[in-house]
């Protein structure tokens, strides 16, 4: 059961972009989000790609606004964590604080670094 | 900035990306992604924006196609999310429906096809020459089909009927092949006023304008339009509104012009803000009220339009002038109109038959034509159709005889690849009796087989769409020596992508089946043993007949495009009869502008002395058309002498002068200038004089005649004296010297005259001096713009002879399709006969009376079919008279050059598989006994 929980590399960097940008976290912001967090181009595609599929785990809910829904604007698909969601997300980051933590590299605590 | 960068992000990322989203998302991810398009436009400019859009659509390929494999298998909640959704609801994806992406489940028959699909392109690699020419051939086929369905399907259906609308026409008295001819402004008048099972109607014509801003200077093709087009037309605006019925009416209209979807996106970058700005056309200035829907095409002839303008502007637009719109003469606009509740077309053609009886009365002039009878309306119900009524039945004819040649190319092509494979089939008997025996169903080889053959057809149809693209592009603009853009609105969208897949499909089943049949009727112990079965009959006749219509096909091209090569040939400008090295010319138009107004001869005069007065000039003088270019054949009259029956006879209406700066040499008689002021007088050529030498005898100076105009009233007669015959020249065009031909002084109706100078030291500083001399005002489109004389006339033959280069391109093209079949057939004769062929040569045959006597088979067929070819070829060529002049049916050294080009092919095609087979096979086959 705890297998199914964690989130692959992608999968958690959406994950916590959608947690930071709370009610604002729609397609376009979140590329954005984490192209310029994690300084890698991210394609839009796998982007939604992925959206789908944490939705299909459960992990996300959406919900869409736009001229289909009466107003004015372009279409966005906004998602929110669901508790399913928050519980994978904190699983997954606690896993992988667990596995950084007292790891040194040059001389550096990794974690260290990750916090800053 | 006064135009803004496009917004529009490229077409074929955003086709890509819609193409591989999920209905659910499809909307989400493409304006999320536009967002960030229009604000790097705006930040990082169009390119980079562009460039990003591009990656982005690249790299999403992948992952979309991932999601798209994995959707297939999940639950409907996928499907629902994305279109039934309401603003602010949580929906959540039901976990419990989550299935995994599970191919294998029903997996196999996915599987067999693809490693089917791997046999088929490894087969193909295996044997690619004969592929690869198998590919072009269906490609240009499916190519040649696919581009002339959209010309049918843009002319003939170019719309949606439109219920309850009819179209009015005016008809000819009795000339039944004149029923739907235009109708003039003052007629449409009185039909609005007058038809009362007419609820509401409009006026619409075709005309070149002159768009010019700062930054654009542009040539339009516009509609001109009047009263409820725009509601009648049912034309729904992009952005902005259409004009209303009181905006366009005929008398005093709004100064309103609404830009076409094609114009707004090219020359204004799909800019927002478009409407409410003003834009200076042909001198005046318009506002935009709105953008037009995507995908028009004129009710004219489906011509592209890149805008739509008020006819009843104040002092006239596009060239036409008040008078377009007072004179009952000018029979230029198409009437729409929509029927009232209840009236039917009958009801409103009785209608319009008492208006015509009346007008016949009232106007006489206008209304009777020369034989004393009185003009009518017609009317027809609309049909979408872009192409006049009588021009239906003859472009059908012409379309339908082009797709029938495109069909045939095609069905060609089909035989051959079916040739070719059952060739190639024969020498894979033994793969296919391994197959079998180990265990593969006769089913699965058929659809292995198949698979095969859909490989090249896909690859085919995939070329297809690219030749149909490049075909339509180039076949869309009418070669017309015009300085107008009149394009062809010719749409390239699904449809048409459908058509060529099916074409594909077809091409498929009827290449595949075939071979695939027969690769799969193995008899499985003859063959493990490695013995061919022998030459089974069936379907051997239609292949000959197909190979015999190729080769008949194959002389059709050849021959007709070796006569139009030879024709053009002679299309020599060096020589015309008259002195062109020093002419230059341009026309001018006489209904707008400077030289416009009722004395229009004087002011054309003044200008001809303006021009004289200058010293690189020495001659100057205006005409209605210039000979030998394509205005000469716009202008006949019938000719009437005695009582013989009249004939139309081209002519030019001239200056005085004209014939001296021309130097146009005079043989009897005088020219114009000993007649200064007379208006009764022509100047024949030689050939008239011996065309009616039996009416007018040995003299000819000093004979009378009538000229009567065609399409005038009864009254349109004028009795003329010949004054002076000149000598036979090239008038109508480089290759026609002896036609009938006349001038007579030129008239104060005329709508536009050509103005010719000769310099006196070469065309050029006579050409600049013309352009000097004559400067074009704002929005004066001239049909001919200033160029020297002999470039003009070269421009024009120059489209001739590329003419004739594709059809020779096509000719070449048959007949190597026509080769591909003799040598498929031979091939595969070949193959049957090898055991025969190989006892043969072991009996002491020498592999040269092996070779001839296989060869011989092919060399037959190809006679047959060049003897059948010969006469569509010489009647066909026969009648190309009137597109291409020059060209002669009967061309003996075309005909021999031909014959001997399509004996030489044919025979090397029959001899080299049969030289090879000899060659190569004796040794394996006896080895198999």
């Amino acid at each position: 059961m705890k297998a199914k929980k964690i989130l692959g590399d992608f999968e958690l960097y959406v994950m916590l972009a959608v947690a930071r940008l709370g009610d604002d976290a729609y397609g376009g912001a979140l590329r954005r989000e984490i192209e310029s967090r994690t300084e890698r181009s991210v394609a839009i595609g796998a982007l939604y790609s992925t959206l789908d599929r944490l939705g299909d785990k459960g992990y996300l809910s959406f919900r869409v606004e736009g001229p289909e829904s009466g107003r004015p604007g372009r279409a966005r698909k906004y998602c929110r964590l669901t508790p399913a969601g928050a519980e994978a997300l904190r699983h997954s980051s606690e896993m992988l604080r667990r596995m950084m933590e007292g790891v040194q590299v040059g001389g550096e605590p990794l974690l260290g670094q990750a916090n800053q | 900035m006064f135009w803004r960068p496009s917004t529009e992000p490229p077409r074929l990322s955003r086709w890509l990306l819609t193409l591989l989203t999920s209905r659910a998302n499809r909307r989400y991810l493409l304006d999320d992604l536009q967002d960030e398009f229009e604000e790097r436009v705006g930040s990082d400019g169009r390119q980079a924006a562009c460039r990003f859009y591009r990656r982005q659509a690249r790299d999403s390929v992948m992952p979309l196609l991932g999601g798209l494999f994995r959707r297939r298998s999940l639950g409907p909640s996928h499907r629902d999310a994305g279109s039934g959704l309401k603003s602010g609801v949580d929906v959540r994806w039901r976990p419990g429906v989550t299935v995994h992406h599970q191919p294998n489940l029903h997996g196999a028959p996915m599987r067999d096809l693809l490693s089917d699909l791997r046999l088929a392109v490894r087969t193909f690699l295996k044997h690619p020459m004969p592929m690869i020419v198998v590919v072009l051939s269906l490609g240009l086929g499916i190519g040649g089909t696919t581009a002339i369905y959209s010309f049918s399907r843009a002319l003939l259906f170019g719309s949606e009927p439109l219920p309850d609308v009819v179209r009015v026409y005016t008809a000819a008295a009795s000339d039944p092949s004149k029923a739907f001819g235009d109708v003039s402004a003052p007629d449409y008048a009185d039909v609005r006023a007058d038809v009362g099972s007419l609820e509401s109607t409009a006026l619409f014509r075709v005309a070149g304008v002159e768009l010019r801003s700062e930054d654009v200077r542009k040539r339009m093709l516009v509609e001109l339009v009047a009263d409820d087009f725009f509601g009648i037309t049912r034309l729904v605006p992009t952005i902005g509104r259409l004009p209303s019925a009181q905006e366009t009416s005929l008398r005093g209209a709004a100064p309103v012009v609404v830009l076409s979807h094609d114009l707004w996106h090219g020359e204004f970058g799909a800019d927002p803000d478009i409407v409410g700005r003003s834009l200076r056309i042909d001198g005046k200035v318009f506002t935009v009220v709105g953008v037009g829907p995507k995908g028009y095409s004129s009710r004219l002839m489906g011509f592209q339009i890149d805008a739509w303008l008020p006819a009843g502007i104040d002092g006239g637009i596009a060239n036409i002038g008040a008078d377009g719109l007072e004179n009952r003469a000018q029979r230029k606009y198409g009437v729409l109109a929509r029927l009232r509740d209840g009236a039917t077309p009958s009801r409103a053609r009785a209608q319009l038959d008492l208006l015509s009886q009346r007008l016949g009365r009232e106007h006489p002039g206008e209304w009777v034509d020369v034989d004393g009878g009185v003009r009518g309306f017609s009317l027809l119900e609309d049909d979408g159709s872009r192409v006049p009524p009588e021009a239906r039945s003859p472009i059908l004819a012409m379309l339908g005889l082009i797709a029938l040649a495109c069909g045939l190319v095609l069905l060609i092509a089909c035989s051959n690849a079916a040739g070719l494979a059952l060739a190639l089939g024969q020498r894979r008997r033994r793969e296919m009796a391994v197959r079998l025996s180990m265990g593969a169903s006769r089913p699965r080889l058929v659809r292995m087989l198949l698979m095969e053959s859909a490989v090249p057809a896909m690859a085919a149809a995939g070329l297809g769409v690219l030749v149909a693209r490049v075909l339509t592009g180039i076949l869309r603009q009418p070669i017309l020596p015009l300085d107008m853009p009149l394009v062809w609105h010719v749409s390239q969208d699904g449809g048409v992508l459908l058509f060529a897949l099916t074409l594909g499909l077809v091409s498929t089943i009827v290449l595949g089946l075939a071979p695939a049949l027969e690769g799969a009727r193995t008899d499985l112990v003859t063959s493990l043993k490695g013995e061919a079965t022998g030459g089974s009959g069936r379907g051997m006749w239609l292949r000959r007949a197909l190979i015999v219509g190729q080769v008949a096909l194959a002389v059709v091209f050849v021959v007709v495009a070796a006569a139009m090569t030879r024709s053009a040939g002679r299309l020599d400008s060096s020589d015309l009869g008259f002195d062109t090295d020093r002419l230059a010319l341009m026309s001018r138009g006489l209904v707008q502008g400077e030289l416009a107004g009722e004395g229009k001869l004087e002011a054309l005069e003044a200008l001809r002395q303006e021009l004289l007065a200058r010293p690189e000039i020495d001659a100057a003088a205006f005409s209605v058309s210039a000979e030998s270019t394509f205005l000469a054949g716009a202008f006949d009259l019938k000719v009437a002498i005695g009582d013989r029956e009249p004939e139309l006879v081209l002519y030019n209406g001239v200056s005085g002068s004209y014939l001296e700066t021309l130097g146009i040499p005079l043989q009897r008689g005088e020219s114009f200038e000993a007649h200064s002021g007379r208006t009764d007088i022509i100047v024949v050529n030689q050939s008239f004089a011996r065309h009616f030498a039996s009416e007018l005898g040995e003299g000819v100076v000093g004979e009378r005649l009538r000229l009567i105009n065609p399409d005038g009233g009864k009254d349109d007669v004028r009795r003329v004296e010949i004054v002076g015959v000149a000598a036979d020249g090239a008038y109508l065009n480089p290759a026609q010297r002896d036609l009938p031909y006349f001038w007579m002084p030129f008239e104060a109706e005329e709508r536009f005259a050509v103005v010719i100078v000769r310099g006196s030291e070469g065309a050029e500083p006579a050409l600049q001096a013309l352009r000097e001399e004559s400067k074009l005002a704002e929005g004066e489109l001239p049909l001919i713009s200033p160029r020297t004389y002999r470039s003009y006339v070269e421009a024009q033959t120059s489209t001739v002879t590329t003419a004739s280069r594709w059809l020779a391109g096509i000719g070449v093209l048959g007949m190597l399709l026509a080769l591909m079949g003799i040598y498929g057939l031979v091939s595969y004769i070949v193959s049957l006969r090898s055991r025969e062929l190989a006892i043969r040569q072991a009996i002491g045959a020498s592999p040269r009376q092996l070779v001839l006597a296989v060869a011989a088979g092919g060399v037959r067929l190809a006679a047959v079919g060049f003897v059948l070819g010969l006469l569509p070829a010489l009647l066909l060529a026969a009648n190309l008279g009137d597109l291409v002049p020059g060209i002669r049916a009967l061309d003996p050294p075309a005909l021999l050059v031909s014959g001997i080009v399509v004996g030489l092919a044919t025979t090397w095609a029959s001899a080299w598989p049969a030289r090879k087979v000899v060659s190569g096979i004796p040794g394996q086959e006896l080895r198999g006994r």
